[in-house]
């Protein structure tokens, strides 16, 4: 229980969702392979749920506000929110 | 704008009293209107509308100049018309140069044209041909130059006016469809004087930044002087110069602009360059949820393997190994299989997708699966009763196999304790 609490813990936010959709198909394909051993196939099927999760969650959210890139009068590039 | 007004200055002799003073041969006359003419209207820019253009096939051109008022023929000399920048046509709204002329033999007053130039849209659609064909000449437009469309991109710059209706139509778009893209406006005017330099920053701007994977230009649709910043040549070379791919999003499906040619991509409209840029939200969806339901599948089958090995193990392989091995062996793979399930439950209790089905398939891990992947049922016959171990049968005994996709009937040749 302890160790699986760890583990979930452990789980990285993706970079992108693009790259959260590549590491899926990477999960599936690995788990497809039957090459990986009861253990290793149990943390990435952990991984594969989290990441799924985590793409509909991405799916759900409201739209970020629009960000303004503007020039600064020294000439520097800066992000404002609206 | 120009009118010919002409005052007769030659000498008028009145028939007085039956007497006549001097006549006239039509030529003579002709000729001194000829000769006033020309000297009264040497050189000068007349505009007007041009039609009834026709070229002969001499390369002279002959056509009216008109305005709402009046008509005037006029004449382009093959010498002239073959260094013209454009073939002109009836409609075009021009400025002519040259100078009046009579053509005697008809007694008919001409303007013969020397240099024509277009005014108005006609100019502008000129300007538009000419730089077409010389950025195309230098390869802007090549295919090879494109750069792909990132196809989930996670941030996108846009360069547009910020009160415009083409920023509200894309915003809609990506709210709807791609929600986890991240927008950042340059704002540029996209008319006016000031619009070809700020469309320029802008890219220039999201360059520089680095973070866009995606850059959309454009403005809502307009009268060709409305779009010009959008066919200007800095504003292709800019466009072109951009490391991140650009789309050009300019006007309604039928405007066509040099950015328009220049840019990765073409979207008719605004709002169809968002539906370009971002994948569909929906059809993402089912992609995330069939990855889920494949990933749960294999998991869950592995978990089936495993279940069935520990029953080989425990069967037959562990008789000739230490008793402790064995009970190892036991609790790894009972403490896999419980980690699995309660991971599965786990997921599946919180999962908002349909892992209904996944769960079925876990729940329900039905002999025919199990069949199908090489193991059979043994019946001892005629009772039918399910063999579990080899010291239940013994030789000549009949035996019923099943099979996932049928039966067959066999009889025991002999029995031994070794297993797998």
């Amino acid at each position: 229980m302890k160790r699986q609490k760890a583990e979930a813990a452990a789980f990285k936010e993706p970079k992108s969702f693009e790259s959260a959709l590549k590491r899926l198909e990477e999960i599936a394909v690995k788990l497809e392979s039957g090459e990986t051993e009861l253990e290793e196939s149990l943390t990435i099927f952990q991984e594969g749920m989290q990441l799924s999760g985590w793409c509909q969650k991405k799916l759900d959210e409201a739209q970020k506000k629009l960000k303004i890139l503007v020039r600064s009068k020294t000439g520097e590039l800066e992000v404002k929110e609206e | 704008m120009f009118s010919l007004v002409f005052y007769p200055v030659f000498p008028i002799f009145l028939p007085i009293g039956g007497f006549i003073e001097k006549v006239w041969t039509v030529t003579e006359l002709t000729r001194s209107v000829k000769e006033n003419l020309e000297e009264a209207f040497p050189a000068i820019w007349v505009e007007g509308e041009i039609s009834n253009y026709l070229r002969h096939s001499s390369g002279h051109r002959y056509f009216s100049l008109k305005d709402e008022g009046a008509q005037l023929r006029g004449t382009i000399w093959r010498g002239v018309g073959q260094y013209l920048d454009f073939e002109p046509e009836d409609g075009l709204k021009v400025h002519a140069f040259g100078n009046l002329t009579v053509y005697e033999k008809r007694g008919e007053y001409q303007f013969n044209v020397l240099k024509l130039l277009p005014v108005g849209r006609g100019a502008l659609e000129l300007a538009f041909q000419k730089l077409k064909e010389k950025l195309f000449k230098e390869g802007l437009f090549d295919e090879e130059h494109k750069k792909p469309i990132p196809e989930f991109p996670q941030r996108i710059g846009i360069v547009t006016s910020p009160t415009g209706a083409a920023l509200q139509d894309m915003l809609k778009v990506f709210q709807r469809r791609f929600p986890p893209a991240e927008l950042y406006l340059y704002p540029a005017q996209v008319q006016g004087e000031r619009a070809m330099g700020e469309i320029v920053d802008g890219l220039r701007a999201f360059n520089e930044w680095g973070k866009a994977e995606v850059i959309i230009i454009g403005r809502g649709g307009g009268a060709l002087e409305d779009l010009w910043a959008f066919n200007e040549e800095k504003v292709a070379r800019a466009i072109y110069a951009s490391r991140i791919p650009v789309v050009s999003a300019v006007g309604h499906e039928i405007d066509f602009t040099i950015a328009d040619f220049v840019a990765d991509l073409r979207a008719p409209t605004p709002s169809a360059a968002a539906e370009m840029v971002v994948p569909d939200r929906e059809e993402l969806e089912g992609v995330v949820s069939s990855l889920r339901e494949r990933i749960a599948g294999l998991f869950s089958h592995q978990v089936e393997q495993a279940e069935s090995r520990l029953g080989a193990v425990l069967g037959s392989y562990g008789l000739r190994k230490p008793a402790d091995l064995v009970t190892q062996k036991m609790q790894a793979v009972d403490e896999l299989a419980r980690r699995a399930a309660m991971a599965l439950s786990h997921r599946l209790e919180k999962s908002k997708l349909e892992l209904k089905s996944v769960a079925e398939r876990l729940l329900s891990l039905s002999p025919k699966s199990v069949l199908s992947r090489g193991y059979s049922i043994v019946r001892c016959l005629p009772d039918k009763k399910v063999v579990r171990e080899y010291k239940e049968v013994k030789a000549d005994d009949k035996v019923e196999l099943i099979f996932s996709n049928g039966k067959a009937q066999a009889k025991i040749m002999g029995t031994s304790p070794e297993g797998l």
